[in-house]
């Protein structure tokens, strides 16, 4: 590279540096100010007072109705939604996305339309017909405002996206592995789970991580089906914060920061394996 | 981050894995639970919309249980969109923030990934730090940006520029009032389609969270894209803009066409932002939906929305896999 290409590509990579770490920057400072440094006048671009009262107090004073309280019902459910779905979507995504590329099933191709098309669904579109059916139709099942139901729901448009996946990563495994284990006198499962399976780890990693970041990050469903404070998750535990008369940055920006870490780890972790997921399907949608 | 299959592997039938005169049980064994929950919870819900979308319903929910009313109404519920003022400026909203993010995306997001293609000393750590905003959930995000588009003098974008020299620090950020309204033309045409200086404030926070995947989804597939082809081309004297629009476009389609359809589909059903920073005041069609079936309690209404919103997925999605397709064998 030339000395000009260099300075726009020095200065391009500044510019996206900053983009992309000033919000992040706001975010992590205003979870360390004080309520009064929240919104003083003129703004402290640096806070001068650090403080991890708003973190504390989400681990604090447990008692019906107050912050932690609230907090740890909301990651208690967000955990057990998302683990759910993880688990659900990837152990049957996985059978099913195996079946669809190995055999040559008739009506093959609609299959996968089928299983794609259930995740690109607008949510909106599923919300009402479960309402109505939670509240009339299965009314005495008392569905509404459990994490079963809600763990049903991302299942909803999880597992589709989970065969997606894992059928675009046994596409890229050769089937004369399995075939020459089913030679060698190993069932057509045994061939999966001792020879496709191990070669498919980091599908199923990209599969679990993908579907666990759908799950973690849905408001609409919570906010629909999850109105009261022991059936919050963490999105709606931080969408409850905001309230209408309440605005305390800082204890929202704290929950934020707690709210993002899971999901940070795992893009900084296994950022690969989810880009590679994403891109396994694109052998000929 | 090698190994990505973007070739089909188009065999020929496994003698073992034949559906017919093979063991037909195992295969149905395995896929016919997803099939299963895919039909009870995709399939039946959808044709309950569609249903639904043709009656005038209404649910009278007393204590967690409740009551469908209603009744068969034909096409009136779309024709009472159709022509109904505040549904079609939604409608066009939505197209707005669709196509304006859409734009962005394939400008920035490609010369991002060619940012982080690049070899320079600290790319491990750049390449890190540009994917952390699309780890950060939706609502986190949109509480973020609505903390630095706050109207007030302590929001952040308020109290930043004027120490900038730039500003009043002042500026209602979130504002929906359409933006230049006095400009002859342009004025009443970004009106229109539903330009606002809110709705470009919820464009430019809305792609923060998903600039990322944008620009790892290009930078994986310009990965593989052989260097002998640049070299190639530079020997024959292709200039950089060359270079990149018969090299790089054309090798990018599918993964363009997945990053295409997958935006697309999360667009035009955009609910959180919106919902959470201009609660109903820009009309997108999923709050329209929402408020429709929620607010209002006019479920046979608010289904018809949401099938719009399906048919206008599908229309797109249509739209970019003939056009991509045909890029790439032409």
């Amino acid at each position: 590279m030339n000395r000009r290409a260099r300075f726009w590509a020095g200065l391009g990579i500044a510019l996206m540096l900053i983009w992309t770490l000033a919000p992040l920057y706001w975010l992590v400072t205003m979870s360390l100010k004080t309520e009064a440094a929240s919104h003083s006048v003129p703004v402290e671009l640096i806070p001068h007072h650090i403080t991890l009262e708003n973190f504390l107090q989400m681990f604090q004073q447990y008692s019906s109705g107050s912050v932690s309280y609230r907090f740890f019902h909301a990651l208690r459910n967000g955990l057990i939604q998302a683990l759910s779905t993880v688990l659900i979507s990837l152990f049957f995504g996985t059978l099913a996305g195996w079946v669809l590329a190995r055999y040559r099933i008739p009506g093959r191709n609609l299959l996968n339309l089928v299983f794609l098309g259930s995740n690109l669904l607008p949510t909106i579109a599923l919300v009402m017909p479960f309402y109505i059916i939670v509240v009339d139709y299965l009314a005495p099942l008392k569905l509404y405002g459990t994490n079963l139901l809600l763990i049903l729901m991302y299942v909803s448009f999880t597992l589709g996206f989970a065969v997606w996946i894992m059928r675009g990563y046994f596409e890229s495994i050769p089937v004369e592995l399995e075939e020459a284990a089913i030679i060698d006198g190993t069932s057509k499962l045994g061939a999966l789970a001792r020879i496709s399976l191990p070669l498919a780890v980091p599908g199923l990693i990209a599969t679990a991580l993908l579907v666990f970041l759908l799950s973690w990050d849905n408001f609409l469903l919570p906010l629909i089906f999850a109105p009261n404070p022991t059936g919050y998750n963490m999105t709606f535990f931080i969408y409850s914060l905001n309230g209408q008369y309440l605005h305390q940055d800082n204890q929202v920006a704290a929950a934020g920061v707690i709210a993002s870490i899971p999901p940070t780890l795992i893009v900084l972790l296994f950022g690969r394996y989810i880009v590679s997921g994403l891109t396994a399907g694109s052998v000929k949608g | 981050m090698e190994g990505i299959p973007t070739q089909s592997t188009r065999r020929a039938p496994s003698r073992f894995f034949r559906f017919f005169t093979g063991d037909r049980g195992l295969a149905l064994a395995l896929l016919l639970p997803s099939l299963l929950l895919v039909a009870a919870l995709v399939l039946v819900p959808l044709i309950y919309t569609l249903i639904l979308s043709f009656q005038s319903a209404t649910v009278n929910v007393i204590g967690g249980r409740g009551q469908l009313v209603g009744h068969w109404v034909g096409l009136r519920n779309y024709i009472h969109l159709l022509t109904n003022s505040y549904f079609l400026s939604g409608l066009r909203a939505t197209l707005y923030f669709f196509a304006a993010s859409i734009l962005i995306e394939l400008t920035i997001g490609i010369l991002m990934a060619h940012l982080l293609n690049l070899e320079f000393r600290g790319r491990t750590l750049v390449r890190a730090l540009v994917f952390i905003p699309w780890a950060i959930p939706t609502i986190v995000n949109a509480t973020l940006w609505g903390m630095i588009f706050n109207g007030n003098a302590y929001g952040a974008l308020n109290g930043l520029l004027p120490r900038l020299g730039l500003g009043n620090g002042h500026t209602v950020w979130l504002d929906t009032t359409p933006v230049w309204p006095h400009v002859p033309l342009l004025g009443p045409f970004f009106q229109w389609i539903g330009m606002s200086r809110g709705m470009n404030a919820l464009i430019i926070g809305d792609e923060w969270k998903t600039l990322p995947i944008v620009a790892f989804l290009v930078l994986a597939g310009l990965q593989t894209i052989p260097k002998d082809y640049y070299e190639a081309a530079t020997i024959d004297g292709a200039t950089p803009w060359q270079r990149f629009r018969y090299i790089t476009l054309p090798l990018l389609g599918p993964i363009l066409s997945i990053v295409l359809i997958l935006r697309t589909m999360q667009l035009v059903r955009a609910f959180t932002i919106f919902y959470t920073l201009e609660a109903t005041n820009i009309p997108v069609l999923s709050i329209s939906a929402y408020q429709q079936a929620f607010s209002f309690g006019y479920f046979g209404r608010g289904s018809a929305v949401a099938f719009i919103i399906g048919l206008i997925s599908l229309f797109f999605a249509w739209i970019y896999i003939r056009w991509l397709y045909r890029e790439e064998v032409a």
